[in-house]
C-alpha cells in the first residue's frame, strides 16, 4: 500500500510540559488511523501539527511526498481537515460557506457547483443548503464540516473527535461516513472512544501525556499486553486451593488467581505463556489434564481476550503510577 | 500558482458580503451620514459666514473617522481568532498575505461606501454655491486615504487580540495618537518628526485641492507598514 501521510517525530513545545513529544506514525491510502488518547493526551495538538496550523517544533510532515516545511501548500492541498466542533462561519448559508471554502481549496471554477451536490447528496446536506450555518443542529454542522473538508478529493482527511457532541444515531452516521471515506482516501481521526476506533480503524495509535505510547493493528495491540501471555477462566469441581496448586505446576503458567467458589464450584484465572511449539488450543488440553489426578471435573473453560479497554488502562495506569506514586487502580472498574 | 493570487479577492468578498447582513454597517452608516449631515449644516449656516468651503467639512469628517475605523475593523481577525474559523482557513492553501489582504480589502469596500455616501454634501452644496469639483475630488482622496489608514491599524489592533472591544480600544488609541502626535510642543527634530507624524498635517495638501507627492507617500507607507505588522501578528500568534 501507497503511503499517503507520513508523521516523523513531531514535537510540539508551548511551555515545559505541555505539547507533543516524538510522534511517529504514517497513514497508507485506503486505511484509518485512529488516534486514541484520553482528553489533554494531545490529539488536537498532534492533528493541527500535521494540518499545518501550528509549527512543530521539530520533525517532519509528509503527504504523497511533499514536506509540509518545503512545501507547505501543496502539503494543505492534499489535506482535508475537519476541527474539533468545526468553527463554521454562523452568518452564511450551507452553499455560500461550501462555495468559499471550495474557491480556498482550489476547486477549479467549472467543478465547483457539481462538487458542491456531489457533497451534499453523500452527506444528506441538500434540504439545508439554503439555511444559515448558525441555525443547524450540532449534526448538520458537523456534517457541513466534512462536507468543507473532503470538497477538494484530498488524498488525506484528518477528523479531530468527529463524534463528539453527537447523539446516538448521528454518531452512527458519522461513523458510517468516516469509514465510507477511508476506502478513497487516507482517514487519520481522533477519539477518547475505545470502541469507535477498534471499530473504524485498521490501525490505532495511542497517545498520552504527549507521547506515543503504543501502536498497531487492534488485535496485536491485545496480544503483545501481556508479553505473549493468553488469560483461561476455568470453573472447576473441587477445592480452589488445590485447584490451583495442580494449575500452578503445568508448564508455562505465570500467575493462577482463584476468583472464589460457591456450591464446590471454583473459579481459577490462568495466566500463561504456552512453551513454543504449543498452540494455544493444545495448551488448554494441558490444564484439563492437569485437573484429571485430582479427579476434580471441568465445568467450563474459556481463553479470555485482553480487551482494548485494558491495554488502554494498564497503559495510561502505569504512566499515571509512575508520575504519581499510586497504585495502578485496574479492580475498582466496572 | 493555479488561482492563488485571486483568493484575497474570494477572503475580501465574503467579508463584504457578510458586512451587511449584520445589522452594525447599517447603524455606523446612519450614524456616520447623520453626524456628518450635522456637521455640514454647522458649516452652512454658521453665524461667523456660511461657508460652502468642502475641506472644512473632510477636516470634521476625518475625526469622525478616528472613531468609525475601529467599528468597520475590530471584528476582523478578532473574531476569526475568537471562534477559532481561522483555523479551518489557514489550512487551506492560503497564504497569511492573502488572508490579511483579503480582510483589508473587504473593509475597504465598506469604507468606499461610506465615502461615496458622504458624496451627497457636496452635491446638495453645488445647488447652493459653485464648487470646484477638482477640490472636492482631492479632499474626498485624501479622506479616503485616511481612512484606509484608518483601517490598515484596525486590522492590526484586531490581529493581536481575540476581543473586538481590546481591539477597538488599541486602535483607536494608536489612532488617536497619530492624528495628535504634533500635540507634543517641543523644538528642533523631535518637533519636525512628531510633525511628520502627524495624520492630520498630511491631510492639508488634499484638502487646500493639490496632491503632493510626500502626503500620498506618507498614506501609503503607513497602510502598507500596518498591513505588514498585521500579517506578521497572524503570523507569529501561531507559532505562540
Amino acid at each position: 500500500m501507497e503511503v499517503a501521510l507520513e508523521v516523523d517525530g513531531i514535537t510540539k513545545r508551548y511551555g515545559p510540559s505541555r505539547g507533543v513529544q516524538d510522534i511517529t506514525f504514517s497513514v497508507h491510502r485506503g486505511e484509518i488511523v485512529g488516534l486514541l488518547g484520553p482528553n489533554g493526551a494531545g490529539k488536537t495538538t498532534t492533528l493541527r501539527v500535521i494540518t499545518g496550523f501550528l509549527p512543530a517544533s521539530a520533525g517532519h510532515v509528509r503527504v504523497e511526498g511533499h514536506d509540509l516545511w518545503e512545501e507547505p501548500q501543496e502539503v494543505r492541498r492534499r489535506i482535508g481537515y475537519l476541527p474539533d466542533n468545526p468553527p463554521l462561519y454562523p452568518d452564511m448559508t450551507v452553499y455560500d460557506y461550501l462555495l468559499f471554502m471550495a474557491e480556498l481549496h482550489e476547486v477549479p471554477k467549472r467543478r465547483r457547483v457539481s462538487r458542491i451536490d456531489e457533497v451534499a447528496a453523500r452527506l444528506q446536506l441538500g434540504d439545508v443548503l439554503g439555511r444559515l450555518v448558525g441555525r443547524l443542529s450540532r449534526g448538520f454542522r458537523q456534517r457541513v464540516g466534512l462536507a468543507q473538508a473532503v470538497l477538494h478529493e484530498p488524498p488525506v482527511l484528518v477528523c479531530d473527535e468527529p463524534t463528539v457532541g453527537l447523539d446516538p444515531a448521528q454518531i452512527v452516521e458519522m461513523r458510517e461516513l468516516v469509514r465510507s471515506f477511508g476506502s478513497e482516501h487516507a482517514v487519520l481521526f481522533s477519539s477518547h472512544v475505545l470502541s469507535e476506533v477498534r471499530l473504524l480503524c485498521n490501525q490505532i495509535v495511542i497517545i498520552h501525556k504527549g507521547a506515543v505510547i503504543d501502536r498497531g493493528r487492534p488485535a496485536e495491540l491485545s496480544i503483545r499486553q501481556h508479553g505473549g501471555a493468553s488469560v483461561w477462566v476455568l470453573r472447576v469441581r473441587g477445592p480452589s486451593a488445590e485447584v490451583a496448586a495442580a494449575l500452578r505446576a503445568v508448564a508455562g503458567v505465570r500467575s493462577v488467581r482463584p476468583e472464589g467458589e460457591a456450591d464446590g464450584v471454583c473459579t481459577v484465572r490462568v495466566e500463561a505463556a504456552p512453551p513454543e511449539g504449543i498452540g494455544r488450543d493444545d495448551y488448554a488440553d494441558r490444564l484439563v489434564d492437569a485437573l484429571t489426578p485430582g479427579g476434580w471435573r471441568l465445568r467450563e473453560l474459556h481463553l479470555q481476550e485482553t480487551s482494548l479497554e485494558d491495554v488502554f488502562l494498564e497503559l495510561t495506569a502505569s504512566e499515571h503510577h509512575e508520575s504519581q506514586g499510586e497504585p495502578a487502580q485496574k479492580e475498582g472498574r466496572p | 500558482m493555479r488561482t492563488s493570487l485571486g483568493k484575497w479577492w474570494v477572503v475580501g468578498r465574503r467579508e463584504w458580503q457578510v458586512s451587511f447582513q449584520t445589522p452594525l454597517a447599517y447603524v455606523l452608516l446612519g450614524l456616520w451620514m447623520l453626524v456628518a449631515g450635522f456637521f455640514q449644516v454647522g458649516l452652512l449656516v454658521s453665524p461667523y459666514g456660511g461657508t460652502s468651503d468642502m475641506s472644512q467639512l473632510v477636516d470634521q469628517l476625518v475625526v469622525l473617522v478616528l472613531f468609525l475605523a475601529p467599528f468597520l475593523t475590530m471584528r476582523l481577525l478578532a473574531e476569526e481568532r475568537r471562534t477559532g474559523s481561522e483555523e479551518l482557513v489557514l489550512t487551506t492553501p492560503i497564504s497569511p498575505v492573502q488572508w490579511v489582504l483579503g480582510k483589508y480589502a473587504g473593509a475597504m469596500m465598506v469604507w468606499t461606501v461610506f465615502t461615496l455616501a458622504a458624496g451627497v454634501f457636496p452635491l446638495v452644496t453645488s445647488r447652493l454655491a459653485i464648487l470646484d469639483w477638482g477640490s472636492v475630488g482631492a479632499a474626498w482622496l485624501g479622506m479616503w486615504l485616511f481612512g484606509a489608514v484608518g483601517l490598515a491599524v484596525g486590522l492590526f489592533a484586531s490581529a493581536l487580540t481575540d476581543s473586538q472591544l481590546v481591539a477597538a480600544m488599541v486602535s483607536f488609541a494608536i489612532l488617536l495618537l497619530l492624528y495628535l502626535a504634533n500635540i507634543v510642543q517641543t523644538s528642533g527634530w523631535v518637533a519636525s518628526a512628531l510633525s511628520y507624524m502627524t495624520l492630520s498635517d498630511h491631510l492639508t495638501s488634499f484638502t487646500v485641492g493639490t496632491v503632493a507627492l510626500n502626503d500620498l507617500i506618507y498614506y501609503l507607507s503607513l497602510i502598507a507598514g500596518f498591513l505588514f505588522l498585521s500579517i506578521r501578528a497572524v503570523d507569529l500568534r501561531r507559532w505562540a
